[in-house]
């Protein structure tokens, strides 16, 4: 069991539905881990806020997130195009990426995976199961998973 | 001689007698019997015989007749024996009772006696009687044992005495017949004179007495002539003496039968004398003549033997020999018939003086050899002329002197008359006592000329025989060889000495002697000639085979009959035989095999030859067709044909050159054939033609194949020429690959023809005009030899070849090496590689939909499933919102579904609508473009006016053949999205244009709005894709834009420089004339 900082985790959520997001916003609000999501709506904004660049310069504002998760459709820059940039990056491949998508497409999950994904998960229907979800994700990506030391 | 008397009659003779004895014994002893003086002895006043007397006569008349009738039998001879040994006993007794005087009372023995008569008892066996009987009894016994002569002597006693007796009888003196003593009755005398008689005939004529009387002799002759005439005269002579005596005493009486018996003694001794002198000189006489007759017949002979051979001679002398012959048969001591031989005989004979030699007496024949006309003009005759050589006669001289004859000497003679010399045989003797010289002479010319003939054919013979190159042998009538030659010797191995002692049988194989005697038998039973040469096998001394051929012949050798036989050795001329009936035969197999007849025409004896094969060749058969001249062509009954081969000949045989023609011919079963014939005239020195020979060669099989390659060769040709594919034929020469024939289809793909490029440089050069690029084929063409040295044919290559009308076709190109000639197999496939790219094109058009159907169901599947997870999403937070009793949150959420459940509808039917558009719906028409664009301007007039977009609308814009209400869709969408897009452009403005110059002309539609990052120009049109997530629409306009402008056959893209530098759609469409495509796919 990771040791609880006091500070909050960072969670850079990549997703271009409005609604989505919020679902994810509200289902990790309610986490023991605590965090804050930063949310961007399409890969190129994921990009800069990664790479601190245009928009999300601000360091601090725009804090380096312990996970990103990432919707696979997204305008702009495509996810699995954001996923592979993150995953090439010295600096940023440590970053563990869970892709959140509502696809089931295995050209999808091959390709996450030979892109170097962390994990994959497909946005289930259902609401409990939807909430449970988010809930496990906190758990073990926060609380078990062990975060890379940025050196 | 015995000539006279034969012993049958001598011994009937005696069995008379033996009966007529035993006769009168019986007749004697039945007197006595039945007391019958009379028969007892003639007269009363006889003394009777007495019984013993008749008994004993009766066994011994009984026993000479057995021993005469039976002299072989056994039986008999044992009876006679037992018969005489009785009557010696009985005979013996009453003697040596007579002389003791002891009284054995023998006469009484059977009979009994009484009475007296004169002064002798009756019935008492007189001495001499009895002595006689003894004597007899003696004689037949030694006749038993064959000693006739003692028998006969015997037999001649009893006689005498019996003789004696019966002269006392006669002339009546009783001493005579025993007074003194017993008398002996007349019977008995009788019957001992004939049973001595009998005796003496049984001895037979070989024995004294009969000997002397019985012989052939002139003795025996006189005596048996003379005696019984003189014994009569004297007996009678005296007994008329003595009758006329009268009754005188008795001692005249006695001395008169005294007288007579002496006389008759004295009488027969002369006469016996006599006789035998005469006789002997006689005899001698014949003798002598017997003698010389058989010197003439000795000499007859010696001459018969030297003229045996002499046919003609010796016939006549045959015949004159048994002239001779009957003359000395019929001798009868006549001098007559000796002198007749003597004149007429044959041979000369002739005699001559010793003094001075002349002739003195001659025959006929001598005086003809001699050359005298008649025997008295030969007469006196000096012999010494007669010899033609002087030596001769001095020869003969000397050895007539020496051994007083010469014997059968050959000399020459002279004919006296003609001068002629003749050979003649000279024989003489000399006859000292004549003092002549006795001589024959034989005309031998003939002889002499056949023996010098006969010895100059032996000669020649000889010679012949020794130089022949044939074997010799010659063989006597008992198959053994008299004369071998040498060559025999060396054919066979043996020596000569060897051979002549052998036959023939033994130099000849066993199994052929006897097959050749079988084939001669056989021939002969069938009345055929026997063959006078035959073959047949010897086997030499060493044992090795000869093959010879023999020939027999009857020929005299040395006056013998005798076979000659010649033979050869054929081993040669078999090997040859054989060699040549091989050759013969591989001759005949060979023109057989090759089906190669040969004929030949004589011309001048207009003969026709065929051999087997031209028969076999035209299907006739020799023994029923007779070839002609003329047969050969007159197997092919077509005119035409005729004239030209005739033709043909005529100058071949005025060129004196072989000619030759093929001809077709009617077979005899009507079917067709065909002959090849070769002829060529032959010519003597004068030039003319003597004979044609030809061959003829049946080519049916040939001109068939030929017919049917022909054929085949057409179909080949016209496949070839009928192909689609092009052909090309090549030769390798020196000057690299010449083309020696192009297909139709060749020149109708490539637009070449052979004389365009006769060769494949030529060819090069027109078809691939690009210097490199005709390189590269050149390397290409350098790997297709190399393939096709390999494998036969190469791989196939495809070259892009410029035609003659300068159309470029993709040509592929196969290469055959046939060693001979390559031939090039070319495909148009320009076509083909058209469709093949077409269907690349239509596969990659179909990949490429199948995977924006993919995407499209990905993209549908995923855009629908996000509102819904929103929709379950919120609807699960409702319910926290409600206990949490934030309205606000609530409400939110509630929103949020509800406008997700929008979102889903308007998805829904976008995907549909997009479907809808993939399909054509209304048909075409022909408008102009500006119209369309016009009238969608119009649609949007609200829009744009808010906006303030200004909308330029380019004239003479083409005419286009399209569905009117898509197109406007397209337009309306383009000029939405534009406005959307512009921004905050101060001057808003679209500008609608179209561009014609290529296959369709290209429509556009620029605004100067925010553009499009270029990286994103592709991606506007797919489905669902947003790029601004915020702006409203569902993003699925560009992709019906797409779809609609893609079902007319056209394409849309955009050009943008970049964000802030506007955006440009372009899209092409088809004018008028094409027709838009039908695509069903749902999209």
């Amino acid at each position: 069991m990771v040791e609880l900082t006091g500070e909050p985790l960072h969670i850079l959520l990549v997703e271009d539905n409005e609604d989505h997001a919020e679902l994810v916003i509200r289902g990790m609000r309610d986490q023991q881990v605590a965090n804050t999501i930063h949310h961007v709506s399409d890969g190129e904004k994921a990009l800069d806020y990664l790479f601190a660049r245009g928009a999300y310069a601000d360091a601090i504002e725009n804090p380096r997130p312990n996970l990103v998760l990432l919707d696979l459709r997204l305008p702009r820059v495509d996810g699995l195009e954001v996923l592979r940039t993150i995953k090439t990056t010295p600096d940023l491949l440590r970053i563990p990426v869970v892709v959140l998508t509502s696809s089931e497409a295995e050209s999808d999950i091959a390709q996450s995976y030979d892109y170097h994904a962390n994990s994959y998960i497909v946005k289930p229907l259902d609401f409990k199961t939807f909430t449970r979800l988010m809930k496990d994700l906190g758990f073990y990506w926060l609380g078990w998973n062990a975060k890379p030391i940025k050196d | 001689m015995n000539a006279d008397i034969p012993p049958s009659i001598s011994l009937r003779v005696a069995r008379i007698c033996g009966i007529i004895s035993a006769c009168i014994g019986g007749l004697g002893l039945a007197g006595w019997i039945l007391d019958l003086r009379v028969l007892t002895g003639v007269r009363v006043e006889y003394i009777p015989l007495a019984p013993n007397t008749a008994l004993i006569i009766i066994l011994l008349g009984i026993g000479l007749f057995f021993v005469t009738r039976w002299p072989g039998s056994r039986v008999i001879r044992l009876a006679v024996a037992g018969l005489v040994s009785f009557c010696i006993l009985l005979a013996g007794l009453t003697l040596a009772s007579i002389v003791t005087g002891v009284n054995l009372k023998i006469d009484d023995l059977f009979v009994s006696t009484s009475g007296i008569i004169g002064s002798s008892p009756v019935g008492h066996m007189s001495p001499v009687t009895a002595t006689c009987f003894l004597l007899g009894c003696a004689a037949i016994l030694l006749l038993l044992k064959k000693k006739n002569d003692p028998a006969a002597i015997l037999g001649t006693v009893i006689t005498l005495t019996a003789g004696v007796i019966l002269i006392g009888y006669w002339y009546g003196a009783p001493l005579l017949y025993g007074g003194l003593v017993i008398p002996v009755a007349l019977p008995t005398a009788v019957a001992l004179g004939i049973a001595g008689v009998g005796l003496i005939a049984a001895a037979g004529p070989a024995s004294w007495p009969l000997s002397c009387i019985s012989d052939g002799s002139t003795r025996s002759k006189l005596l048996r002539g003379l005696l019984p005439v003189i014994f009569i005269v004297i007996l009678m002579a005296n007994w008329i003496t003595v009758f006329i005596l009268g009754t005188a005493s008795s001692t005249v009486v006695l001395a008169a039968a005294v007288v007579v018996i002496v006389s008759l003694l004295a009488v027969y001794l002369a006469v016996s004398f006599l006789s035998r002198e005469i006789g002997d000189t006689i005899d001698n006489a014949g003798r002598e003549q017997k003698r010389a007759d058989e010197a003439l017949q000795q000499k007859t002979t010696d001459l018969e033997a030297a003229f045996e051979e002499i046919t003609a001679t010796e016939e006549e002398l045959r015949a004159n020999y048994e002239e001779l012959e009957k003359i000395q048969q019929a001798l009868t001591g006549s001098e007559l018939k000796y002198r007749n031989l003597y004149t007429y005989a044959q041979v000369g004979l002739f005699e001559t003086s010793f003094r001075d030699a002349t002739v003195v007496t001659c025959n006929e024949r001598y005086a003809t050899l001699a050359g005298y006309s008649s025997v008295e003009d030969a007469i006196g005759s000096d012999l010494i002329h007669l010899y033609a050589n002087p030596e001769d006669r001095t020869d003969v001289g000397r050895i007539l002197r020496e051994q007083g004859h010469i014997e059968n000497h050959t000399l020459k003679l002279r004919n006296h008359a003609t001068g002629k010399i003749f050979w003649a045989q000279f024989s003489a003797r000399f006859n000292y006592e004549r003092e002549v010289a006795e001589g024959s002479l034989i005309d031998i010319t003939a002889q002499k000329e056949a023996e010098s003939a006969l010895q100059e054919s032996e000669e020649a013979f000889r010679s012949l025989a020794e130089n022949a190159n044939d074997g010799f042998l010659v063989g006597a009538a008992n198959g053994m060889h008299v004369f071998a030659n040498k060559r025999a010797a060396d054919i066979t191995g043996y020596s000569i000495d060897e051979l002549v002692h052998t036959s023939i049988r033994d130099l000849v194989r066993l199994d052929e002697f006897e097959r050749v005697v079988q084939d001669r038998f056989r021939k002969r039973m069938a009345g055929e000639p026997a063959p006078a040469q035959y073959e047949t096998i010897l086997v030499g001394k060493d044992g090795h085979e000869i093959p010879i051929e023999l020939s027999s012949s009857k020929v005299t050798w040395y006056g013998e009959p005798a076979d000659l036989i010649v033979f050869r050795d054929i081993t040669d001329r078999r090997r040859i035989m054989d060699t040549l009936r091989e050759s013969e035969r591989r001759l005949r197999e060979a023109q057989e095999m090759a089906h190669l007849g040969y004929w030949s025409w004589d011309i001048k004896s207009g003969a026709v030859t065929w051999s087997d094969e031209v028969f076999k060749i035209f299907g006739l058969d020799p023994s029923t067709f007779t070839p002609q001249i003329d047969s050969i062509l007159a197997l092919s009954p077509w005119p035409a044909d005729h004239e030209r081969n005739h033709e043909l000949i005529r100058r071949a045989l005025e060129s004196r050159e072989p000619g030759m023609y093929e001809q077709r011919f009617l077979r005899p079963d009507k079917s067709t054939g065909y002959y090849h014939s070769t002829f060529q005239g032959r010519y003597d020195e004068s030039g003319n033609l003597v004979t044609i020979v030809g061959t003829v060669l049946d080519i049916t099989v040939r001109r068939d194949a030929e017919e049917a390659l022909r054929e085949s060769e057409n179909r080949f040709r016209t496949l070839v020429e009928q192909l689609p594919l092009g052909i090309a034929m090549t030769r390798r020469s020196g000057k690299g690959e010449a083309v020696f024939y192009y297909n139709q289809s060749f020149s109708t793909i490539t637009g070449y023809t052979l004389e365009m490029t006769p060769t494949f440089d030529a060819w090069a050069l027109q078809a691939y005009p690009d210097p490199e690029y005709r390189h590269e084929v050149f390397n290409l063409v350098a790997e297709m030899y190399g393939e096709a040295g390999r494998d036969i044919t190469s791989r196939p290559r495809v070259t892009r070849v410029t035609c003659r009308d300068g159309t470029v076709k993709d040509i592929e190109f196969r290469y055959t090496d046939l060693r001979v000639f390559g031939f090039w197999v070319l495909n148009d496939i320009t076509d083909r590689m058209r469709a093949e790219k077409m269907r690349e094109a239509l596969i990659r058009d179909l990949e490429q939909k199948n995977t924006e159907l993919e995407q499209f169901t990905y993209t549908v599947s995923h855009d629908l499933k996000s509102p819904l997870i929103t929709i379950k999403g919120f609807a699960g937070l409702l319910e926290s919102d409600a206990q949490s009793g934030d309205r606000e949150q609530l409400k939110r959420d509630i929103l949020r579904i509800t406008t997700a459940a929008d979102t889903m509808q308007a998805l829904l039917n976008d995907v549909l609508e997009l479907s809808r558009v993939g399909r054509v719906i209304s048909p075409p028409s022909r408008i102009p473009f500006g119209t369309i664009a016009r009238e969608a301007v119009d649609l949007l007039a609200g829009p744009l006016a808010e906006r303030g977009v200004s909308v330029d609308i380019a004239p003479d814009s083409p005419v286009v053949n399209v569905d009117r209400a898509r197109i406007r869709e397209v337009m309306v969408n383009l000029i939405e999205n534009a406005v959307k897009f512009i921004g905050d452009e101060l001057h808003p403005n679209i500008r609608i244009s179209a561009e014609t110059g290529g296959a369709m002309p290209v429509f556009s539609v620029r605004d100067n709005g925010i553009g499009i990052d270029p990286r994103y120009l592709e991606r506007i049109f797919n489905l669902f894709e947003k790029l601004n997530p915020s702006m409203p629409g569902t993003g699925i306009g560009l992709p019906i834009v797409r779809r609609i402008i893609e079902v007319h056959g056209g394409k849309i893209w955009a050009e943008s420089e970049g964000p802030g530098k506007g955006t440009t759609i372009r899209f092409t469409l088809p004018v008028a004339g094409a027709a838009p495509t039908d695509n069903n796919n749902t999209r």
